[in-house]
């Protein structure tokens, strides 16, 4: 037999077989007729009779005819309906596995239909901003985590790098039960977390921090919660991220996390150590400064004690982590913890022991007529800190439309620095110890009086004590205390603040989107400065009197009171908004110098107005002007001289100072970043009608800087961005150009008033391709000229900076990135142009599976192993060197468990 | 063949024949932006859905909770071109459907293969929306989950957009996900005596596309649009980010794009 019979026995059995295998259904079919005519369209629906459960439906066709099928032996009810016709019910009981049944249908029924329908339930409305998804519709089973899970939600973006999109927008935070840690380091969360607890996901969409400003204060935030099952186990999870250099220079980086999410408790741990660079703190620093100082009815956010002495490399636009020599240590431990619905409790606690290096040798030249001399400086710097960190949050909700919140921190943070240094080729060692504390509570009522409007009020107490110990053991100050013979100088510094602010805000949206806030805030500030330089002999000394020169002690005490209304107004258009605002306040003062005491009362006065304008389709303009009056600060009215550090000595005026200053910006925006022409536009000038200026003593062992109120400063700034999307190289060209103006005087003693003028010319050209290809790459040149002219004299420094990056991308699991730089410093007398060159290699490649990633990095390929940073300043011009890690290869593994 | 067939079907959809016309007016929610008008008219098992180009001013709204948030975030919104009404023309007896598209401001006639929707009635979730019982129904469609409440009470197998088919006309819908598009039934008429606004020549002078080359330009477009927007982002460190395609519209997933 062969294949073909075989089939064709098959398909005969298969046809007599079939009556038996259909027996279980019958079908009922038949005409549906109006008045002898075939009736198309008629509903025929098959009914339990028992209960009239609908257990099939069909229309009937063209030709009227209609087919059914059902597997039931009971009582059916066959229905017909259609508009303008009556119903017909028939109670059949169909055994026979082909029931004919024909219907005629009668006008009648439901003739005529004239309805409006009312939804009660407004999508968007009800719920607001929240889109609640349930779990279940999207778990597919092959979930390893929430970030799974997540791209498998038709309007999420997850990029490879973990971060969350809704649209185009990332998300701000990703909680658990309304609870947060991370904030934008929310990958801790997502790419750890097991599917299993989950029962919600909600995307809150105009999220506001403070969830009684929620609908009423401006936002274009966006946020995910996670909400758990009711009988969702507590799980340990948690990553290890080890990597480590097995050659050469032991460079290392390693950090472990672990965090435990319950309904109620929430768990996160976190070690981390290295000494390649990396700022430790810095992946916690959202957790130490939560909360946002734009947000309505906060108040001291910013206050602090001024920092006196700072020795941290200033290098804008360079990787810190390449001259940053650190050994680095913390370990954070922070809970959150719900005792019940309306009782929050967060605490974070950290240690954060470390040591940072850093190696700088600096050369200042200056060349003002008479005055002309040049310093050096060899600077060998460590800096051992160590920090004790707690911070307790506790939120109380009494209503649904109240809410307390009690933030409190305690600090202890503690600083010793010293330099082996040799300035003008004398050596010497330097010390700073700085022993702080830092106690901060604030107190905040939100209270939501209606939907649209809101009462937030706060009061914040703060007491920081930062004082200062520094000590230099080599006289470099003949010229200015006479030569004496002195073995170290010593200056100690108490630098310490009281505060205490209380604030009021009323919000208010209105309808069409107007916007009303007016706020009352009152501030007590009491900042406390005494310093004292002390003159030690040496032990072959005459005298051995310890000497204190007058000019340089202070004991000052400054207290501001401060009560100020602040009032804003927005009025929207379709196409425009603008919104006058006004702060206007009495200021109280008073300074205490030794025993002598000046007071003072002023009103001060500050207006302004911005304006925003959808001036066509693409085009939009946004513009501010304001007159502004403000006092001086701490530092800017001390009476005597303190050091800052072996060549600087600093006073400030004793006085009270109101600044005056005014001026506008327009901004002018064409297009946004998915149109092939997006361009940003700056126009901004400034008038400080009084500002503080110096006059500078200067010597090549020191400097004598004391503060002057000058007039008019003038500030003028052009920049433009424009970006076109070139369709035949599938990529970005990107033009930056910009100017900065300054107009002002400076003073130097011996030469008097110097007229200063300053230009900053910036131009940028760069290309980021977005090939479809594996390989992509971001490219680009920038060159800065910086110009000061004074007295007929233009100095002039030409620096330029140049990056290519490269990228290719092996499929997902595999990554490469090559980052190559240089930098060309320009010619000033006596130094020649140099340049430098960086290149980076990294490559990662991810086993998914396993939850492992591996990486090989290759740093500084060149071994580029000195950095010389040029710069111009008003007075002088200065170059400084940087030591540089040394090129080193390392291999990491992340691990996820 | 397939000229003709679509020729049959505009003009199935602009004659008046025999039977009584139901016109059924949607208020159609992609987002909470923005709302369109969009009329359906029902009749002999044909239906023309006409969707508005602009969206509805919320002022005519007559909503006193409208605090005029459109105009409130100013955003310079996404190029879109010109944009036409979108007209869609169906027999519910017929696979394919008829509907117009616009890319680059220019008005295409697309016929798109429908892919029968099987509804799973087997809900006992009922709603009252307005007067009428809704019950509810689930769907899938092209990569995601229909919602539907339709009501028994009008025995038509219509509903807004390209969605029908259940005992009812549909009353409320949606789909599944993070931006839903909501369809809310706001007005019935019939028998409706007017004409159904749809130009037969005018449709008929289209360029013709299938959906699939239609959408295959669009995406071309919108990748386009997507990767203008990547050259222009700050780059971040040692990352590149996934170009993850979203649609805007209902539809995820289209049949030739599964595997």
């Amino acid at each position: 037999m062969n294949g073909r019979k075989i089939k064709r026995v098959l398909g005969w059995l298969g046809l007599c077989l079939l009556p038996l295998l259909t027996q279980a259904q019958v079908a009922i079919h038949g005409q549906v007729s109006l008045q002898g005519e075939a009736l198309p369209g008629v509903r025929v629906d098959l009914r339990l009779e028992v209960d009239s459960q609908m257990l099939s439906y069909t229309f009937s066709d063209e030709q009227g005819n209609y087919r059914l099928q059902h597997a039931q032996n009971e009582k059916l009810i066959l229905q017909f309906m259609a508009l303008g016709l009556e119903p017909i019910s028939l109670r059949i009981s169909p055994t026979q596995a082909d029931t004919l049944i024909d219907a005629q249908m009668q006008p009648g029924g439901m003739q005529q239909i004239q309805e409006v329908i009312v939804h009660a339930k407004q999508p968007y409305r009800n719920g607001r901003d929240t889109i609640e998804l349930d779990v279940n519709s999207f778990l597919q089973g092959d979930e390893r985590n929430v970030e799974d899970l997540l791209r498998k939600i038709p309007g999420i973006n997850v990029g490879t790098d973990g971060s969350i999109k809704i649209g185009n927008k990332e998300v701000e935070k990703v909680m658990i039960e309304g609870d947060d840690f991370f904030e934008k380091g929310y990958r801790l969360l997502t790419q750890n977390m097991s599917v299993q607890p989950l029962k919600k996901i909600q995307v809150l969409q105009r999220y506001s921090n403070n969830k009684q400003l929620k609908g009423i204060e401006n936002s274009d935030k966006v946020a995910l919660n996670l909400q758990l099952k009711d009988d969702s186990k507590n799980q340990w999870l948690g990553s290890l991220e080890l990597q480590g250099a097995p050659v050469g220079p032991k460079y290392y980086q390693t950090s472990a996390n672990l965090v435990n999410f319950g309904k109620r408790n929430k768990y996160y741990l976190l070690a981390s150590a290295n000494n390649n660079g990396y700022d430790a703190v810095s992946s916690i620093n959202h957790l130490i400064h939560s909360g946002s100082a734009n947000e309505p009815g906060q108040i001291g956010v910013n206050v602090g004690t001024p920092t006196l002495i700072d020795n941290t490399p200033n290098l804008p636009n360079f990787d810190y982590r390449r001259t940053n020599f650190n050994d680095d240590k913390l370990l954070s431990l922070n809970t959150i913890l719900n005792p019940t619905s309306a009782f929050k409790i967060k605490w974070l606690g950290f240690v954060n022991p470390t040591k940072k290096s850093f190696y700088r040798n600096t050369v200042q030249e200056y060349n003002l007529e008479d005055i002309q001399f040049t310093t050096t400086e060899n600077y060998e710097f460590t800096r051992k800190i160590d920090n004790y960190f707690t911070k307790l949050e506790v939120q109380y909700e009494p209503s649904t439309v109240a809410l307390l919140n009690y933030t409190g921190t305690l600090g202890s943070l503690n600083n010793n620095e010293l330099g082996m240094l040799i300035f003008n080729n004398i050596p010497s060692l330097e010390s700073t110890r700085n022993k702080g504390y830092l106690t901060n509570h604030n107190l905040t009522y939100s209270y939501k009086r209606s939907e649209r409007e809101a009462l937030v009020s706060s009061v914040r107490f703060i007491n920081q004590q930062s004082p200062v110990d520094y000590s230099i053991n080599q006289y470099y100050y003949e010229y200015l205390f006479g030569s004496n013979s002195i073995s170290e100088v010593q200056q100690q510094i108490a630098n310490n603040l009281l505060y205490l602010g209380a604030t009021t805000h009323y919000l208010s949206r209105q309808k069409k989107g107007n916007f009303f806030e007016i706020g009352l805030s009152s501030t007590y500030q009491q900042q406390q400065f005494n310093s004292q330089l002390r003159l030690l002999p040496s032990p072959e000394a005459e005298q051995k009197t310890i000497l204190f020169p007058p000019e340089f002690a202070n004991e000052m005490t400054l207290r501001l009171f401060q009560t100020y209304l602040i009032a804003k107004y927005t009025v929207k258009h379709h196409n425009w908004e603008v919104t006058p605002r006004l702060q206007a306040g009495v200021v109280q003062s008073s300074l205490l110098n030794f025993e002598e005491q000046n007071r003072k009362n002023n009103l001060q006065f500050s207006p302004g107005l911005s304006a925003k304008w959808a001036i066509h389709r693409k085009g939009r303009l946004e513009s501010d002007l304001f007159f502004q009056q403000q006092n001086a600060t701490l530092t800017e009215m001390i009476p005597n001289y303190y050091t800052t550090g072996v060549r600087n000595f600093v006073k400030g005026m004793d006085n009270f100072v109101n600044l005056n200053s005014s001026g506008g910006t327009l901004l002018y925006t064409y297009g946004n970043m998915s149109d092939r022409f997006f361009a940003n536009l700056h126009i901004g000038h400034q008038i400080l009608f009084d500002y503080i200026g110096i006059e500078s003593d200067l010597n090549p062992n020191f400097n004598l800087v004391q503060q002057h109120l000058l007039e008019n400063k003038t500030l003028t700034r052009y920049q433009a961005e424009l970006n076109y999307y070139l369709k035949s190289l599938h990529g970005n060209m990107r033009l930056d150009v910009g100017v900065n103006k300054l107009d002002y005087e400076t003073l130097v003693t011996g030469l008097g008033r110097q007229q200063i003028r300053s230009n900053t010319y910036h131009y940028g050209l760069s290309f980021r391709s977005s090939w479809k290809s594996n390989f992509n790459i971001y490219t680009g040149y920038r060159l800065q000229s910086n110009n000061y002219r004074t007295a007929g004299t233009l100095n002039t420094l030409t620096n330029h900076q140049a990056f290519l990056n490269l990228f290719l991308n092996l499929g997902s699991d595999i990554q490469f990135s090559l980052k190559n730089e240089s930098y060309r410093f320009g010619e000033l007398p006596q130094q020649n142009a140099q340049t430098y060159y960086f290149s980076d290699f990294s490559v990662f490649y991810e086993l998914e599976k396993y939850k492992i990633r591996f990486n090989i990095t290759a740093k500084n390929i060149f071994n580029t192993r000195s950095f010389r940073d040029v710069m111009l300043t008003d007075i002088s011009h200065y170059t400084t060197e940087y030591r540089l890690f040394p090129r080193y290869i390392s291999f990491g593994i992340d691990f996820n468990f | 063949m397939n000229k003709y067939f679509l020729f049959f079907l505009v003009s199935l959809a602009t004659t008046v024949s025999y039977g009584q016309k139901l016109r059924a007016v949607y208020e159609y929610i992609p987002s909470p932006m923005a709302t369109y008008r969009e009329e359906i008219y029902f009749q002999e098992a044909v239906k023309t859905s006409v969707r508005d180009s602009i969206p509805q001013a919320k002022a005519n709204s007559g909503n006193e909770d409208d605090d005029g948030e459109l105009s409130g975030s100013m955003s310079v919104m996404i190029d879109m071109g010109k944009t036409y009404r979108k007209i869609i023309i169906q027999n519910t007896n017929s696979p394919q459907l008829l509907e117009t598209n616009s890319l680059d401001s220019r008005n295409y006639l697309v016929s798109d293969d429908f892919p029968p929707l099987v509804w799973n009635t087997n809900y006992s979730d009922v709603d009252t929306l307005g007067k009428h019982i809704c019950h509810k129904a689930t769907a899938a469609y092209r990569g995601t989950t229909l919602v539907a409440y339709y009501t028994n009470d009008i025995p038509l197998p219509a509903g807004p957009y390209k969605f029908g088919g259940l005992p009812g006309l549909i009353v409320m819908l949606y789909n599944e996900g993070v931006n839903p598009h909501y369809w809310l039934l706001k007005e019935i008429a019939y028998p409706f005596t007017g004409d159904i606004p749809v130009n037969k020549e005018y449709i008929n002078s289209l360029p013709k596309l299938s959906l699939e080359n239609y959408i295959k330009k669009a995406d071309l477009e919108t990748e386009e649009q997507m990767r203008m927007m990547m050259s222009k982002m700050p780059l971040v460190e040692g990352v590149t980010v996934e170009r993850k395609k979203i649609r805007g519209s209902v539809e995820q997933v289209y049949e030739w794009e599964k595997n």
